[in-house]
């Protein structure tokens, strides 16, 4: 009965306090206190909290990471393609560029029927002038074919199998080509050289020859077809004393960039060997 | 029968000389693939197919280029016999190679003013030396590097443990 009792008093005591507590929460006198401990609370939260993410993202990030690379190599790997394709565009573009150019030559100047051919190759001597096209006896390339671009002359097809071909440019060390001087007429012969310069040799000496005089082929000998742009003059040597004269000549195609040519079917190259004299024993 | 990788790798070489080496030029020299690959090959000490590479090597030169074929071939041949002599002279195989590719290129000028002067086109040889070998010379010890690297696992790979010739 006496502990019966003493439990009663307390719970009546508790009450009281939870009762006066909530009284004065609600006339608003404990708001300072609820304020500071509410402060408190939240800070202690907010600490925790951050310190819950820096973990939480430092346990998750190398998987973020190992995503990201991925994702990376993978966009890496589209730019390169997508380099590829402008590369593999812009060819094209400057494929089709000389195409047309070639297309605009033959068409004004039908009288050859010709076969366009790409260079594939060089030789590997570099004594040596020559390139080497796709197209060879299948395509009715022979050899001794005279071989032009847009620009001009580039040489004369010197040997053929089935699917290729070896062509000789003018610049090479043993070529020569029987050219005229456009505006004063006069005949020279269009030599190459190691270095790939073009020389124009055996020049009369009464010959009027200015630096900028266009060089075509004159079409003797019967080697190439004539009136195909060589070259043009660029520097003139005039010596007394010597039986001719001498210029160097720019070339009118450029050598360095040839990438598509033409080959001239229709064009049959006069072989001159047998009127050239033998020594009779 | 791994010798036998000389016939792809020869074939690669002479593509790539001609369809790419032989545009980079610098002056009006270029780098010799083929006289760097072959050197490289030659001046290894347990390599024993150094002739059979450099005939192979010579013959698909002179199918892609106008030069003269027996010029072409002693344009190879020297260098190897001077690589044969050189592995037992000198022990380092890099610097055997890079002295075989020197006498080689030179070697190259050589035949080529010979063949310019049989065909009366014959230039000065300082003209050679200046335009055409120097520049030459130089592309080629740029590239026996990083082909010397990549011949030397194959080399390793072909003759693993077999003794010297």
């Amino acid at each position: 009965m006496k502990r019966f009792f003493a439990r009663t008093l307390q719970t009546t005591f508790l009450f009281l306090i939870f009762s006066g507590i909530l009284a004065l929460a609600f006339g608003g006198y404990l708001h300072p206190i609820s304020s500071g401990i509410t402060r408190a609370w939240v800070s202690l939260q907010t600490w925790v909290s951050t310190r819950y993410l820096g973990i939480q993202q430092f346990l998750t990030a190398p998987q973020d990471l190992a995503a990201l690379r991925q994702r990376n190599a993978e966009l890496e790997a589209q730019i390169s393609q997508l380099q590829l394709q402008i590369i593999e565009l812009q060819q094209q573009i400057a494929d089709r560029e000389i195409l047309a150019a070639l297309v605009r030559y033959s068409r004004a100047n039908p009288t050859y029927t010709y076969k366009a051919a790409q260079v594939i190759g060089r030789d590997p001597s570099p004594f040596m002038h020559y390139i080497l096209i796709n197209a060879g006896s299948n395509d009715g390339l022979r050899r001794g074919m005279p071989v032009v671009t847009h620009q001009g002359l580039v040489g004369r097809v010197d040997a053929v199998i089935d699917s290729a071909a070896r062509v000789q440019l003018i610049t090479d060390p043993t070529s020569s080509v029987n050219v005229r001087l456009q505006n004063s007429r006069t005949e020279a012969i269009l030599v190459g050289s190691t270095t790939a310069d073009l020389w124009l040799d055996m020049i009369p000496q009464q010959a009027k020859v200015i630096p900028g005089d266009l060089v075509v082929t004159s079409g003797l000998g019967g080697v190439y077809p004539p009136n195909i742009p060589a070259g043009q003059v660029l520097d003139v040597q005039k010596q007394e004393a010597a039986l001719f004269q001498q210029a160097s000549v720019q070339p009118a195609v450029d050598f360095n960039q040839l990438s598509i040519v033409l080959v001239i079917l229709n064009f049959t190259p006069v072989d001159i060997a047998p009127l050239i004299p033998t020594v009779i024993p | 029968m791994r010798a036998l990788i000389g016939f792809p790798i020869l074939f690669l070489t002479a593509i790539l000389q001609s369809a790419l080496f032989s545009r980079l030029s610098l002056l009006h020299g270029h780098a010799d693939l083929m006289l760097i690959v072959l050197a490289i090959w030659a001046t290894h000490p347990r390599v024993l197919h150094a002739w059979e590479w450099t005939l192979l090597g010579a013959l698909l030169t002179a199918f892609l280029s106008a030069f003269p074929w027996a010029l072409i071939f002693l344009t190879y041949l020297v260098p190897t016999a001077l690589a044969r002599t050189l592995r037992s002279v000198l022990r380092s195989h890099l610097l055997n190679a890079l002295l075989v590719i020197s006498a080689g290129t030179g070697w190259m000028g050589i035949m080529g003013w010979l063949y310019l002067f049989t065909v009366q086109a014959s230039a000065s040889p300082l003209l050679i030396a200046g335009e055409i070998l120097s520049p030459g010379l130089l592309m080629n010890l740029l590239l026996t590097l990083p082909t010397f690297v990549i011949l030397r696992r194959i080399i390793d790979w072909t003759y693993p443990g077999e003794e010297h010739e």
